[in-house]
């Protein structure tokens, strides 16, 4: 696979986090503990046997930089390729800060590099797709695109906001649109593309003359006419995180064992890096149920349903239902969670009782002491 | 933060004491507190202290050793003058041994080695302790003293003493005499197997050590007796911090239920001082809908629908539904099926216990180590 570049892409404008989206891009998000959103992008490339990956940060590259480092945890030969991050520079306002933007600026470092194909794969999708299957698949049927989708018969409730694929009889992509919810089943595009990397840089110089507001899937919307592009069916576990409702149904989704394993295989690791913490700690007092407990965590209290994050503390009488706490956090004593999602390092002390629901879910602040 | 010190780690021990656990694996790559190995402890203390190059000498079973300890990216030993060199025993013309004769043996046959390191200290390490101690401190001290060797030593009670080798000191810490095992303690301050030597010093001893037909080549039993008859100066260095030696079931049991107990000085959690170890690529552990965990520390990719108390489980351990463990040590990969109670044994790694098996007893004098699969039908 030493012909072929992966690229990591940000999404597009149309994702919802609020606040959370603050302090990193949405591939830094912690997930599921001990994970980040792009450990899985980056892990399925390495596992697929990509050797040099560009990722592509639109705003915030801080967090990502730390976490991602020279890539050795992704088993990325450092020799014969590498990890390499870019990031938007300059921009007047965010709507110029698009991917297109972001790969035109770094034109001559995807130019320069060696590999005849590139794929392209969203830095929020967290799935165990093998690229080389697709990417076999592309050379074989001598197709312009492949595009990835997932069949979804849960369309109404789930991908909202998602590109969409409509499909003709070979699978040819006729359109792309977005997932609004109105339909049980849908093709939902994992925006997930493997083309050469000639046509590429074509379509990216093409989308820059067309307009600086462009993104990719512009282009090859508009492209569509023109080019054989074809929708590659992927059947394994896909979550898209574009909102923060998104981030938080897969969580807790991926609490249940049998949706864990089939994300998780023993032979597609998902790297991550390491923090070297100590297995997590219960006291007497801990009483915990259907929930992921990661390293680090100190357990004196109640769990349930829930996802606790490297290192967090929960003591003794506090209670925390249904919600998600990044690593680092504190839960005092007799506090009751439900429904929230706490970032990263948040104390929760004095406010005792934080009630969401599972259409309003509360987002407690990175950092904040309430 | 260099010290100009290398460290030897004798992990040649066979710890036969441990039983099967140590039958496809050497002693230092044991198990311990539910993700570590024993090796993580004086390797993370040497990468934390300052110390870049770090030799481990064994003899048994050094393949998954080797494989374990080489490069030493675990514990960021693996800067461009860094690492962690695997050394067993090899067949060298001059010498025309193969095994390692004693522990000052090991040194002496990898002279070569230390001179390609070319350092002003050379600190000596034992493989199989549990602890955590900063040998850059204990440097500072050796030079402070102008010694010729440092002694780590540890004050235990009077009735412990004659199991160790005791140092008897001046108050200044100069050591004047070492008993081996003394049946009438004069002091209580026992060697830790912890030395640091000044590397050209020792290095005329040991080829010295080497030639003597009478020498069974040992640090305690041979060299500092011989440094003490030469009136070198020895000092000791007191250390006051945890610390366990894991040589037997027993002792390898009540270090990981140490681990439980808040009154344990020995802190794994303390950020500038963690003990690094291999980072597996799997989930954070999950405790089911039945699964009650007490007490108890848990590694990751558990699975937990049965009760847990008082009990280290390492990583990718299950604990089916109604199955009861309690002051367990249960090893990588162990599966408790459904309605088994498992109580007061160390389970080895990748063990099966079938379901509504009875294993173990709470009772027991002496720790059991469950090294093969419990069938059924048991009760």
């Amino acid at each position: 696979m030493r012909n072929v570049l992966g690229i990591v892409a940000f999404a597009s404008d149309s994702t919802q986090f609020g606040v959370m989206e603050k302090y990193r891009t949405v591939g830094s998000f912690s997930f599921l503990g001990r994970y980040r959103i792009v450990d899985f992008p980056i892990s399925n490339m390495s596992n697929s046997g990509l050797s040099r990956i560009h990722v592509h940060v639109r705003k915030n590259p801080r967090s990502i930089i730390n976490h991602l480092g020279g890539g050795r945890q992704y088993n990325i030969n450092a020799k014969k390729g590498g990890l390499s991050i870019f990031f938007g520079e300059g921009k007047v306002s965010d709507i110029f800060n698009t991917d297109v933007a972001s790969y035109y600026d770094n034109l001559n470092n995807i130019i320069e590099d060696k590999s005849e194909y590139v794929v392209i794969s969203l830095g929020s999708v967290v799935s165990n797709i093998n690229y080389q299957e697709v990417i076999d698949e592309h050379i074989a049927s001598g197709n312009d695109i492949t595009i990835v989708y997932k069949f979804s018969d849960e369309a109404k409730e789930k991908f909202i906001n998602c590109l969409t694929l409509s499909l003709g009889k070979e699978k040819d992509v006729t359109k792309i649109d977005i997932n609004h919810g109105i339909y049980k089943t849908r093709n939902i595009s994992l925006e997930t593309y493997v083309l050469s990397k000639k046509l590429f840089v074509e379509l990216v110089k093409q989308a820059r003359e067309r307009s600086t507001l462009y993104w990719f899937k512009d282009i090859v919307n508009e492209n569509l006419y023109r080019l054989n592009v074809k929708g590659f069916a992927y059947r394994g576990p896909v979550y898209i995180i574009n909102s923060f409702k998104a981030y938080f149904d897969a969580n807790l989704e991926l609490i249940q064992r049998d949706k864990a394993k089939e994300l998780f295989r023993k032979d597609w690791q998902i790297h991550t890096k390491t923090n070297d913490s100590v297995p997590a700690k219960y006291s007497k007092d801990a009483r915990v149920s259907h929930s992921l407990i990661s390293n680090g965590a100190i357990i004196n209290g109640t769990v349930k349903n829930s996802v606790i994050g490297r290192g967090c503390i929960i003591e003794k009488d506090a209670v925390v239902e249904n919600s998600v706490v990044l690593p680092g956090s504190y839960v005092g004593k007799n506090v009751h969670l439900n429904y929230v999602v706490v970032d990263k390092k948040a104390v929760i002390e004095k406010v005792k009782n934080i009630e969401g629901t599972d259409q309003e879910i509360v987002y407690i602040e990175r950092g904040s002491k309430v | 933060m260099k010290n100009n010190m290398m460290a030897m780690v004798l992990a040649g021990g066979k710890g036969t004491r441990l039983e099967a656990l140590t039958k496809k694996v050497a002693k230092p790559a044991v198990y311990y507190g539910g993700k570590y190995r024993i090796i993580d402890f004086p390797i993370s203390n040497c990468a934390n202290s300052g110390i870049d190059i770090v030799g481990v000498l064994t003899q048994y079973e050094s393949v998954l050793l080797n494989a374990y300890a080489a490069g030493g990216q675990k514990w960021g030993l693996d800067r461009k003058d860094s690492g962690v060199f695997v050394l067993p025993p090899r067949e060298k013309e001059e010498v025309g041994l193969n095994i390692y004769r004693g522990t000052a043996d090991a040194i002496s046959q990898n002279i070569d080695f230390v001179d390609s390191v070319d350092p002003e200290y050379l600190l000596i390490l034992s493989g199989d302790h549990i602890y955590k101690m900063n040998y850059d401190k204990m440097l500072q001290r050796h030079k402070e003293n102008g010694a010729d060797a440092t002694i780590a030593v540890l004050n235990v009670s009077l009735e412990e003493a004659s199991r160790f080798g005791i140092m008897n000191a001046t108050s200044d810490g100069r050591i004047y005499e070492f008993e081996e095992k003394p049946k009438q303690p004069k002091s209580t301050l026992a060697s830790m197997g912890i030395y640091i030597f000044n590397w050209k010093q020792l290095r005329k001893e040991l080829i010295n050590d080497m030639n003597n037909p009478d020498s069974s080549h040992d640090f305690g039993k041979d060299i500092i007796p011989s440094y003490l008859n030469q009136g070198k100066k020895l000092y000791t260095y007191e250390f006051n911090g945890y610390w366990k030696d894991v040589g037997t079931l027993d002792s390898l049991w009540e270090a990981n239920m140490d681990l439980l107990n808040p009154e344990t000085s020995l802190n794994l959690d303390d950020p500038d001082w963690k003990i690094y170890t291999e980072d597996l690529a799997i989930l954070p552990h999950y405790v089911g809908k039945h699964g009650s965990v007490k007490n108890s520390i848990v590694n990751q990719d558990c699975v937990i629908d049965g009760e847990v108390e008082d009990s280290v489980l390492f990583g990718e351990v299950v604990v089916s539904e109604r199955a009861k463990v309690k002051d367990v040590v249960l090893m990588p990969g162990v599966e408790i099926g459904e309605g088994a109670v498992v109580t007061k044994v160390i389970v080895a790694p990748g063990v099966k216990i079938a379901a509504n098996c009875i294993v173990g007893d709470a009772n027991a004098k002496n720790i059991e180590l469950i090294s093969k699969n419990v069938k059924g039908d048991n009760k």
